[in-house]
């Protein structure tokens, strides 16, 4: 008898304690779990899109390296072009400047009746060059030629330098003669006729 | 009994409670089993395909080619640079509307709409991808074109803008300065593989290598991540050329060779002290730019693949191996005879009788006879070791393609007369770079300095990979290369290469007028010579030496005091200050204005025209150096008589057994080893 109604008390203050509402210490825990699951879930989203964002700029700052290299490299090119020696050439006569001759600048009297010398060879030797090539055009054509100015140093003929000229200034001399040659003109008449003309 | 009912409807309650909520456990736990099942049917039977669905949604892969390496010049001037630009191509299969389209973009680019139009219309039906519309355009094009589409107002699917419309990156190799340096700096094709120059020898480095970019895309298109594919980027390549002096030398060099009607020039501008080519000039030349206008006369670098027999400025070696040997001084005196010389029945001849003369004389008049006799006295083996050493025979290393080594026969294969040909220049094939490092050698105190075009190797940042160290070899004594340099002066004061003689400066160095090998007479021409001047400045303590070499002048005096003297000396009158190059107080009391002196031109063989012998020069040879050999006259061996070659052949024998040279001549000439005693014992 006291055995049973031993079992029966403990039974009683178990059913009480499987009935007892669930403590306010649990659901706070509970909650606070909760929220701070929630919280994590939210900052790693937060870094999510703040990585594919940061991606998204990574990747436009990647693209306007790359642009700005290919721009740096066309600026380059653009700068090396323009100080090429020929656009420097073709800016120079826009402006109007003429291309200079060499002058040195220690000049000796020896030095300047060389250039005197070899530069009055060159006229020679454009001449040389020159008047045969255009006699061979106009007599391929089948046109009568005949020559009205001899302009073909004769073979052996000395060249008369004066040791004062100068070679800017002065025109230059052959066989004695003064000669301003720069480049040459071929006429032919109606009736066929070439005349060979150098004209300054 | 209140008490038990109570106790039976608390427990049932629990049951109630315990039922729901287990039935709410069921209902997720098959709910989760559900999706857990999809999933796994998702991830494990349908992975492959969903995978490559999503790759395709998602990623992109892009290749793109690196931008090939840049080629400065010293003063970090851009020879060579790639730049990035875009080709419009059409996908002729996802154009909706060809006729808007080729309309829209003829207008927009200048064409020809309905070219276009059936253009497009052809591809379509053939289903092409790929038809290139618009090539080389840069990004301001690019953008422009971009904008210009928009306008319109035409449906846009994709960049720029037109559906089928499409960019691709390419590259585009520009050559700012055009022919400037252009046969150093070379060309590199559509590819971007380098043909020529430093552009082929160096194109390992400058190579750009295709890279693999990974992008990763969202829905909208926009790239949130990048995986780039890591390999070793093009270098850059810094040259010795100094654009300004190749600018100077080139535009010398052209003006010579358009003075005198020549064939071909050039021109190398070497730094004595370093070894490094300043400049490197050949004319007829061509513009990288422009490879249609390419031809193979325009484009061989005559400075380093073309031989030829270098003539009188040869005599700087057979002279230098004499000083080497202590045999002769520049004081002491020699006896030119008559103006001949008979060497193994060869008759060799000065342009006139210039009696008992010194070397340094003989060296300026470049006396043939004198060249001759000083060879003979040095020997075969010494004038042979010399020549080697000066770095003939073998390729200077050069930083270029298809440089040629020359020709320096053994000495086993020499004729009677082969060391006094030599002595003067034939029978020897040099390159104009070969020629002007062995002055710029005399000009170093006697140590070579391997020539190169490289100065450093470096990155796209600047950082510098590699620096060249060229070889330096002592050839000759510091006193053989200050007598030489003394000798060489007198040639520019007192003989042959007045012309070239620079007002402020001291000038050193030596002419040369070799006849030319004829491929169709099959021997030396002497209506085609080679003229050239080689020289450095200042004559005590030379800075830089230059080199001009003329090949074939038609016009005017085609030796090389009259040709290429004169481009040297504006060569050098306007580089020198360029380089700044002090100048000497005493040029100008040095100058001498007296009476021109003529040099002797030739070998002789045209007179005596001695019959060759093929096995001796080797048929192998002879075709090598055909093509721009002006080395030696020999007739091909149908054309002449068994009696001559059998007395060649034991002219060869004679001359390998007693290793003496057979002399033979006038009366002056008998007297040569009498005069080689007398001069031994001085």
């Amino acid at each position: 008898m006291r055995k049973r109604n031993q079992t029966r008390a403990i039974r009683t203050s178990a059913n009480t304690a499987e009935v007892r509402p669930i403590s306010w210490s649990y659901l706070l825990l509970t909650i606070f779990c909760a929220a701070l699951m929630a919280i994590g879930f939210f900052f790693a989203a937060l870094q999510h899109f703040a990585t594919i964002d940061l991606g998204f700029k990574n990747s436009k700052l990647r693209k306007q390296v790359d642009d700005l290299q290919s721009e740096k490299r066309r600026l380059l090119l653009a700068k090396e072009v323009s100080l090429s020696p020929v656009e420097i050439t073709k800016a120079a006569r826009k402006y109007g400047f003429t291309e200079a001759g060499l002058v040195p600048a220690v000049v000796s009297m020896s030095s300047l009746s060389e250039q005197v010398r070899s530069s009055a060879e060159v006229v020679e030797k454009k001449q040389v060059e020159a008047v045969p090539s255009e006699l061979e055009i106009i007599e391929a054509s089948g046109k009568k030629v005949v020559k009205t100015a001899s302009v073909r140093p004769q073979a052996g003929s000395k060249m008369v330098v004066s040791p004062e000229t100068s070679p800017r200034r002065e025109p230059q001399l052959v066989d004695g003669r003064p000669r301003q040659v720069t480049e040459s003109r071929t006429k032919v008449d109606s009736a066929g006729i070439l005349s060979v003309a150098k004209l300054r | 009994m209140a008490v038990r009912a109570t106790r039976k409807k608390r427990t049932d309650l629990r049951q109630v409670a315990f039922t729901r909520f287990m039935l709410i456990v069921a209902f997720f736990v098959l709910w989760i089993a559900g999706i857990g099942t999809r999933l796994v049917y998702l991830q494990v039977n349908q992975h492959e395909e969903l995978r490559k669905k999503a790759l395709v949604q998602r990623r992109d892969v892009k290749q793109t080619k690196q931008l090939r390496g840049t080629i400065y010049d010293r003063n970090e001037r851009a020879l060579a640079i790639s730049i990035n630009v875009k080709t419009l191509y059409a996908d002729a299969t996802k154009i909706e509307d060809v006729e808007e389209t080729a309309k829209t973009l003829s207008g927009l680019l200048k064409l020809n709409a309905k070219e276009l139009t059936s253009q497009l219309e052809e591809a379509r039906s053939l289903e092409r991808r790929f038809v290139p519309i618009a090539k080389g355009l840069d990004e301001q094009a690019v953008q422009n074109l971009n904008r210009d589409l928009e306008r319109r107002g035409v449906k846009k699917a994709d960049l720029p803008k037109f559906p089928g419309l499409h960019w691709r990156d390419e590259q585009k190799r520009s050559y700012p300065h055009r022919s400037l340096a252009a046969h150093v700096v070379g060309f590199s094709n559509h590819a971007g593989v380098g043909q020529a120059g430093i552009e082929q020898s160096q194109n390992d480095i400058l190579y750009g290598a295709v890279i693999k970019r990974t992008q990763e895309r969202d829905r909208l298109g926009r790239v949130y991540d990048e995986l780039v594919s890591e390999k070793e980027p093009p270098r850059d390549i810094v040259l010795t050329i100094d654009n300004t002096v190749q600018y100077i030398a080139e535009q010398s060099l052209e003006k010579a060779v358009r003075a005198s009607n020549a064939k071909a020039g050039m021109a190398i501008v070497i730094s004595n002290k370093t070894g490094e080519v300043l400049a490197m000039a050949n004319y007829p030349t061509f513009d990288p730019n422009d490879l249609e206008g390419i031809t193979a006369e325009n484009l061989a670098n005559g400075s380093i693949q073309n031989m030829y027999s270098p003539g009188s400025v040869f005599k700087l070696i057979t002279y230098g191996s004499a000083l080497e040997k202590d045999l002769i001084s520049p004081e002491a005196e020699i006896d030119t005879g008559g103006g001949t010389i008979e060497v193994a029945k060869h008759k060799f001849k000065d342009h006139g009788s210039l009696g008992r003369i010194s070397y340094a004389k003989a060296m300026a008049v470049s006396s043939n006879v004198a060249a001759i006799r000083t060879s003979l006295r040095v020997g075969r083996e010494d004038f042979y070791s010399t020549v080697k050493k000066f770095g003939f025979g073998n390729a200077t290393g050069i930083e270029l393609p298809a440089e040629t080594p020359g020709l320096v026969r053994p000495i086993e294969r020499w004729f009677g007369d082969s060391l006094a040909s030599m002595s003067i220049g034939y029978e020897i094939g040099v390159s104009a770079l070969q020629m002007a490092n062995a002055f710029a050698t005399i000009a170093n105190d006697g140590v070579r300095i391997q020539p190169h075009l490289i100065k450093e190797i470096r990155q796209s940042d600047e950082t510098i990979v590699s620096v060249t160290r060229p070889e330096k070899t002592q050839v000759v004594s510091v006193e053989t290369a200050r007598d030489l340099r003394k000798m060489l002066r007198q040639v520019v004061l007192n003989g042959t290469g007045k012309r070239a003689q620079v007002a402020g400066y001291t000038i050193a160095g030596k002419t040369g007028t070799a006849w030319k090998f004829d491929e169709k007479l099959k021997r030396v021409n002497s209506a085609k010579y080679v003229s050239s001047f080689i020289g450095f400045a200042p004559a005590d303590n030379p800075d830089v030496t230059i080199a001009v070499v003329i090949d074939e002048p038609r016009s005017g005096g085609r030796d090389g005091g009259s040709v290429a003297a004169p481009a040297f000396r504006e060569i050098a009158e306007r580089i020198l200050p360029e380089l700044n190059v002090r100048r000497d107080e005493i040029a100008e009391t040095l100058a001498d204005s007296g009476d021109e002196v003529v040099e002797p031109v030739g070998n002789g063989e045209v007179e005596t025209n001695r019959i060759g012998d093929d096995s001796a020069v080797g048929s192998d040879e002879l075709q090598a150096i055909r093509p721009s050999l002006p080395i030696v006259g020999r007739k091909p061996a149908a054309s002449r008589s068994d009696t001559d070659a059998s007395r060649i052949s034991k002219k060869v024998i004679d001359r390998k057994t007693t290793g003496t040279p057979n002399i033979k001549g006038d009366k002056q000439n008998s007297r040569i080893g009498k005069h080689i005693e007398t001069e031994s014992r001085n």
